[in-house]
């Protein structure tokens, strides 16, 4: 039977979780900076319009925020985190053969699925997204990874497709690749789409009529790969997981086993956390921040659908297993509830670094195994602080004067989704 | 001074129906028939992706149940239809109604005398948010 995969990916993640909950920032031209407000790492449509380009540093904006051309926001994890979940439960309602991507993107597989019945199917996916949870998303749908990434490209690019390309058919891909730009083939990125140009490949089409040899001699093994699956053979395995992300790292997948007890969620977890930072470690970066997910079977009778994910963060960027590890049991007790059936779990590494140069927190204890005093001292004061509001509680060096010492998030929206004093406030 | 430590309680409290006491001998017959905790999600939440929280401000929807500081549960997968309590967006702001029909104009009831509706000229100028199911409030 022919494999058919669908790309469903939200369109400006960040921007457009925060726009769910502030109405007013809807048309707006809204961004998202990195952690510390750093630069921005999420555009609307009308950010990207004024020409501001990824990565923008935030003070080179400072002109266009003061005018009130521009909204920005400090990243807000916890509410990224929540939406994430809730977004992919919802395809999850279509097939259990659900692979997530990234926080803001996944794969599904429709294999067997009528041909014609492809297109209405992420149109609907499209609308329930936006219905249950508000978020726009595109959806592209082909025969590989690959082609799905492409559908999902035309999705986004070419406005009467209304977000939903059914990319199954030679036909089309022929016709989608001859004006595409072989820089926007997933994979191919900047650096290796300035080569293909030198050597008079433009256009994806191109690229895939090359030889398969020739593209392995003079580029890559990986470049071969992307032409096989631009010619609808499959090769990209569901463990290449976040290969192309520079902004992330993910570890998540299906358990084998429905798992039912916190100990052996906390073993699989566990081992999600040391895979994915082996993967920072290969990457020479760093983290600071991360989100851990559990879910239960949404598909199995009788049990009532349970998950959710929390959000995790160290006093500074780091490239350790431990701190996390240190951090895993009492987020899964948070978790974790009795009587779940537990399927799937993950573990997101983000707002990832170069370096570990960082602007100190003025709060910032570092987690050292041989004081588990501070340590525990901490997660008192965490917990109270998550329960009546954020700095409830802070050490007398930082003054009893409400002030906005915490620099980095000087723009932060509420945790709408998971903390209680911080839910939407609405006229009657 | 005696020093207590604090342990954080993150998860909430569960009340199972009956546990069988670590008595030796027989087993309680009882065991058999221990069920689940109760659950107040699973009560007053259907599609959990869906549901969102908010506090309402304001005396206008009083009538329909609903006082200052009360939490609402909002279900966003359901379809709006006439008679139901939503959130609508109206000038860029989310407001607690009542959606009802005067002829084919929605309008956005007031429960409470002293505060008017709002009639909206066609059902494009209606942009409904999501479907208030449950209120939680609070008697002391």
């Amino acid at each position: 039977m022919k494999p058919v995969i669908a790309l469903c990916d939200a369109n400006a993640f960040y921007c457009s979780c925060e726009q769910v909950f502030d109405p007013s920032l809807r048309n707006r031209a809204l961004g998202v900076l990195s952690n510390n407000d750093g630069c921005i790492i999420s555009r609307t449509s009308e950010l990207k319009a004024l020409g501001v380009a990824m990565g923008t540093p935030a003070f080179k904006v400072r002109h266009l925020l003061e005018r009130g051309e521009i909204v920005l926001r400090s990243s807000n994890y916890p509410l990224y985190g929540d939406m994430s979940s809730r977004f992919m439960s919802v395809l999850e309602q279509f097939t259990p053969a659900l692979e997530v991507y990234s926080i803001d993107e996944a794969f599904l597989d429709l294999t067997g699925f009528p041909d014609e019945k492809l297109e209405s199917m992420g149109r609907e996916m499209k609308a329930r997204v936006d219905r249950w949870t508000g978020l726009p998303i595109g959806v592209g749908i082909s025969t590989t990874r690959t082609l799905a990434k492409l559908a999902n490209y035309a999705a986004k690019k070419y406005r009467a497709t209304e977000g939903v390309v059914d990319l199954t058919s030679p036909e089309r891909q022929r016709r989608l690749m001859e004006i595409t730009p072989v820089g926007e083939v997933w994979g191919v990125g900047r650096r290796i789409g300035k080569r293909l140009e030198n050597k008079g490949i433009h256009t994806a089409a191109q690229l895939v009529d090359c030889q398969r040899k020739w593209i392995r001699r003079e580029f890559s093994l990986v470049l071969e790969r992307t032409v096989c699956e631009l010619q609808g053979e499959s090769c990209i395995a569901a463990d290449d997981q976040g290969s192309d992300n520079k902004h992330q790292i993910m570890c998540s997948r299906s358990f084998g086993k429905r798992i039912t007890t916190l100990d052996e969620l906390h073993s699989a977890l566990a081992c999600y956390i040391s895979r994915a930072c082996e993967k920072l470690r290969a990457q020479k970066q760093f983290a600071r921040e991360a989100i851990l997910f559990i879910r239960t079977d949404p598909f199995r009778q009788n049990s009532w659908p349970m998950g959710g994910s929390i959000r995790m963060a160290l006093p500074e960027p780091s490239a350790d297993t431990r701190p996390w590890l240190h951090l895993l049991r009492p987020a899964l007790e948070k978790l974790f509830h009795e009587g779940g059936e537990y399927k799937k779990g993950g573990f997101v590494l983000l707002d990832l670094c170069r370096s570990q140069s960082f602007q100190g927190d003025l709060l910032a204890i570092p987690p050292h195994p041989e004081a588990p005093e501070k340590e525990s001292v901490m997660t008192v004061l965490d917990a109270i602080n998550h329960r009546f509001g954020r700095n409830m509680l802070r050490p007398a060096s930082v003054g009893f004067e409400k002030q906005d010492w915490h620099m980095n998030q000087q723009l932060l929206s509420r945790c709408y989704t998971t903390r209680w004093p911080d839910i939407l406030r609405i006229n009657t | 001074m005696k020093l207590v430590p604090l342990i954080p309680e993150s998860k909430p409290v569960k009340y199972p129906y009956y546990r069988s006491p670590a008595a030796c001998g027989f087993v309680s017959p009882a065991a058999d028939y221990l069920q689940e905790t109760l659950s107040l999600d699973q009560l007053l939440i259907r599609h959990p992706a869906a549901t969102f929280f908010a506090r309402a401000q304001g005396q206008s929807m009083e009538g329909a149940g609903i006082f200052n500081e009360d939490i609402l549960i909002i279900d966003r997968s359901l379809t709006p239809k006439s008679g139901d309590v939503v959130i609508a967006l109206l000038d860029g702001e989310l407001i607690v109604k009542r959606l009802v029909y005067r002829g084919s104009k929605p309008v956005l009831q007031s429960e409470n005398p002293d505060y008017h509706s709002i009639v909206l000229d066609s059902e494009q100028n209606l942009d409904v948010w999501g479907v208030v199911t449950e209120v939680v409030h609070c008697l002391r």
